[in-house]
């Protein structure tokens, strides 16, 4: 855990911002007030994800069922020191620019899983002259679990009308009194055909912590 | 002859008041007196010192004066009483002459001058310390006098001359009088009873007096003679002055002689030597020393204000000042307003530009006041005179060669039934060419004889040309001729005024550059250079935001308007 040594940065954010607003296929944490994204950055120094995920499937070949998957896992990521500014003193942080996420945590085992938190971002862009105060400021999201039968969790949606996964349930999870819903997703060979059923079982939280 | 005598404001004839003898003495220069004999005590009963007497003769007025002797006992030879009254003179005998001297009062710390009057007095002198001739002195004694209580007015005061300085003191004024004529012997001083009022004295020259003549009197003897041996060949007077300057002393001689080709070494040569007042004077040496003043030069600024000797790069980009004319600085000594140099007390000021030993760069004014002078380096000799000459008196020699170089005559004349005031203070008419002013007159009036003494009056001139050259011997030079309106004396110190060096620098606001602020102890500096801005740019406090413990705050940044890149 770094250590919190009292600082000033003459930078309410040390980076420039950019725009990121949120979308129905990226939903953000937010929105923040300037004081309260300016606290989440400088001060949160943990992160860490767990999920679960389950997933069962037959398909009916000539009247017979036949289990076609069945898979489960578990994940539970910490804070990676080496992709992740809150993992840093705040006086490192200063020597950051946006190359780094806020927290990311990895499967060290399956690089397809990990979470992470970047931002923050503003909704918008504002004028020279809107007060601070005035703005509003997300975080994103970036969280994957996902099993090898295809079944995830995420905080990516896939487009309303798309064809190749299907949402089959949703999660909340919340970040500094903001909440958004994860999607859980199953590809298109078990969502569409009628001769496959399934059952499945997905959790996932993630624990953050600041000075 | 109607004869009348008013004593203490009671008028009879003489008879009335019992005088059995009466005599009448006027003399030149000197007290008139009535001399009145009673026939008993009775007569002068009520009567005392101090009381008026005055005297008529057909008319006029002839004397007036007080009694100054009363016996009170009568003679145990005839059982007569003598009274004794003089005139106006007599009271002018009385009175201490006294001139205003400037004294200094010291009692509040600071000398004041201020008016007193001193019987030591210089005569030839008035109260501002200008020589005056001798009507003016003499108006200023009998002024005096009349001032004192002396009851007499002042008539004709015509003879006049210049005379010479002449100090003295505790004199009366009837003396004062007479040492101012010593240098007009031929003048006639009397009174003039006939006027209402008090009785005027008069000063003329002899040339001047009305005439008396024998004709038609009954003369009772007649004897005169010539003074051949008040003659002289000629007057020669020697002004000697003796003057000093620091320890050193000199004579210097002036000659006046009268007349102009005359031999000074024929006998009857009357010879005098006056002593002249010389002059008094301190020498001082006075060294200055000055400076050229170069406002161009960044080492002359450096000299006069020391804080710039501590600065790099010093540039003088303008200057001004008052008294561009004077080139030099006054650095030592005193520039007496007796030099003949100008002094000014000039402001030369300053725009400079230099970096400080921090590293600012300072553009500021500066101002020094300093004594500018055209003077030059040296040492100069500075005579200050404590006392000046007394001016050489011109045409004295003359006017003592005039008064007794012509032929005197005098004698003893007495008539019958004749008056004094015919004939006191005239020119009596002898025979062709020949006149004698009337000196003396004893008037007996009981037995209306008059007695006329005439010839040079014996109270100014001498009897013989050996007390002739005498004339001066009693004159002092004065030493005290500049005391009397300064109020020092001849030897109190010289006084010295002029500019002395004086000089005071003053710094202007200062227009920083750069402002460089050090911390020795640490080795740390603040440096605020305006040299880094761009054209135009004002850096200033503004509010910022900025994270503060991990939090958003507020402050206050020292920055320029923020531009977009």
């Amino acid at each position: 855990m770094a250590e919190f040594k009292s600082f000033i940065s003459l930078l309410p954010l040390p980076f420039p911002m950019v725009v990121a607003s949120p979308t129905s296929t990226n939903p953000m944490f937010g929105p923040y007030s300037a004081a309260k994204a300016t606290e989440i950055f400088w001060r949160m120094n943990s992160f860490s994800a767990e999920a679960y995920l389950y997933f069962r499937a037959w398909q009916n070949i000539s009247g017979s069922s036949v289990e076609i998957a069945n898979e489960d896992s578990s994940w539970s990521v910490s804070i990676d020191e080496n992709e992740s500014l809150a993992a840093l003193s705040p006086h490192m942080r200063l020597k950051y620019k946006d190359s780094m996420s806020l927290a990311f945590a990895r499967d060290p085992n399956t690089a397809a899983s990990w979470a992470g938190i970047s931002g923050p971002y503003f909704a918008r862009s504002y004028s020279m002259d809107t007060k601070l105060e005035d703005m509003q400021f997300y975080f994103q999201p970036d969280i994957m679990f996902v099993l090898s039968c295809g079944l995830s969790i995420s905080s990516s949606r896939p487009p309303e009308d798309s064809f190749d996964y299907k949402v089959i349930e949703e999660k909340e999870i919340s970040f500094f009194g903001s909440s958004i819903k994860l999607a859980v997703t199953i590809p298109r060979t078990y969502a569409y055909a009628e001769e496959v059923s399934y059952v499945h079982e997905a959790k996932c939280t993630i624990n953050v912590g600041s000075y | 002859m109607d004869t009348a005598l008013i004593i203490s404001g009671v008028s009879k004839s003489p008879c009335d008041w019992g005088v059995v003898g009466a005599n009448l003495v006027r003399k030149n220069c000197a007290a008139d007196s009535l001399n009145l004999r009673f026939s008993s005590a009775a007569d002068t009963a009520g009567l005392s010192v101090g009381d008026s007497v005055e005297l008529f003769q057909g008319g006029v007025r002839t004397f007036s004066g007080k009694i100054l002797k009363l016996p009170l006992g009568e003679s145990a030879l005839d059982g007569t009483v003598e009274l004794f009254a003089e005139n106006a003179w007599s009271t002018m005998s009385e009175i201490i002459y006294q001139q205003l001297w400037q004294s200094a009062d010291t009692a509040s710390g600071e000398a004041v001058l201020s008016p007193v009057y001193r019987s030591k007095v210089v005569l030839g002198q008035n109260s501002d310390g200008v020589q005056i001739g001798v009507a003016a002195q003499l108006m200023d004694i009998l002024e005096y006098a009349v001032s004192c209580g002396a009851e007499f007015c002042i008539g004709e005061i015509s003879a006049d001359a210049k005379m010479l300085l002449d100090e003295a003191k505790d004199l009366s004024c009837a003396e004062c009088i007479r040492r101012v004529l010593k240098w007009l012997p031929n003048t006639l001083v009397y009174f003039d009873y006939s006027k209402e009022g008090l009785p005027a004295i008069n000063i003329i020259m002899r040339q001047n007096a009305l005439e008396g003549n024998l004709d038609g009197r009954v003369v009772k003897s007649l004897k005169y003679w010539a003074r051949h041996d008040l003659e002289v060949s000629g007057v020669v007077i020697k002004y000697e002055r003796e003057n000093k300057a620091e320890d050193f002393s000199w004579i210097t001689l002036e000659e006046d002689k009268y007349p102009p080709d005359f031999d000074a070494k024929q006998a009857r040569a009357l010879v005098m030597s006056v002593e002249l007042a010389g002059s008094k004077s301190a020498c001082q040496q006075n060294t200055i020393v000055c400076d050229p003043i170069d406002m161009d030069s960044s080492n002359w600024w450096s000299e006069h204000i020391p804080v710039l000797k501590e600065v790099y790069g010093l540039v003088i980009e303008s200057w001004s000042r008052l008294y561009p004319e004077l080139p030099r600085e006054l650095v030592r000594g005193t520039v007496s307003s007796k030099l003949n140099y100008k002094t000014q007390r000039d402001r030369i000021s300053a725009t400079v530009r230099y970096t400080d030993s921090d590293g600012s760069s300072v553009r500021r004014k500066v101002a020094i006041t300093l004594v500018a002078t055209n003077a030059v380096s040296g040492t100069h000799t500075l005579w200050t005179q404590s006392q000046s000459v007394e001016e050489t008196p011109t045409g004295l020699a003359e006017a003592v060669y005039s008064a007794a170089s012509d032929l005197k005559y005098e004698g003893e004349c007495t008539l019958v039934d004749a008056r004094s005031s015919d004939f006191f203070a005239r020119k009596l008419f002898l025979e062709e060419n020949v006149s004698a002013p009337v000196i003396c007159t004893e008037e007996d009036l009981s037995k209306s004889i008059l007695r006329l003494k005439f010839g040079p009056p014996k109270h100014l001139y001498p009897d013989g040309i050996a007390e002739l050259f005498r004339i001066n011997r009693n004159r002092n030079a004065p030493a005290s001729t500049t005391s009397r309106i300064s109020g020092r004396g001849t030897s109190a110190s010289t006084h010295i005024e002029g500019d002395t060096p004086d000089y005071t620098e003053s710094h202007g606001t200062v227009r920083y550059e750069r402002f460089v602020i050090n911390c020795d102890s640490l080795d740390a500096k603040v440096d605020i250079d305006a040299g880094k801005l761009n054209k135009s740019d004002k850096a200033e406090f503004k509010e910022v935001y900025v994270c503060s413990d991990g939090f958003l705050a507020k402050a206050k940044v020292l920055m320029t308007e923020p531009e977009k890149v």
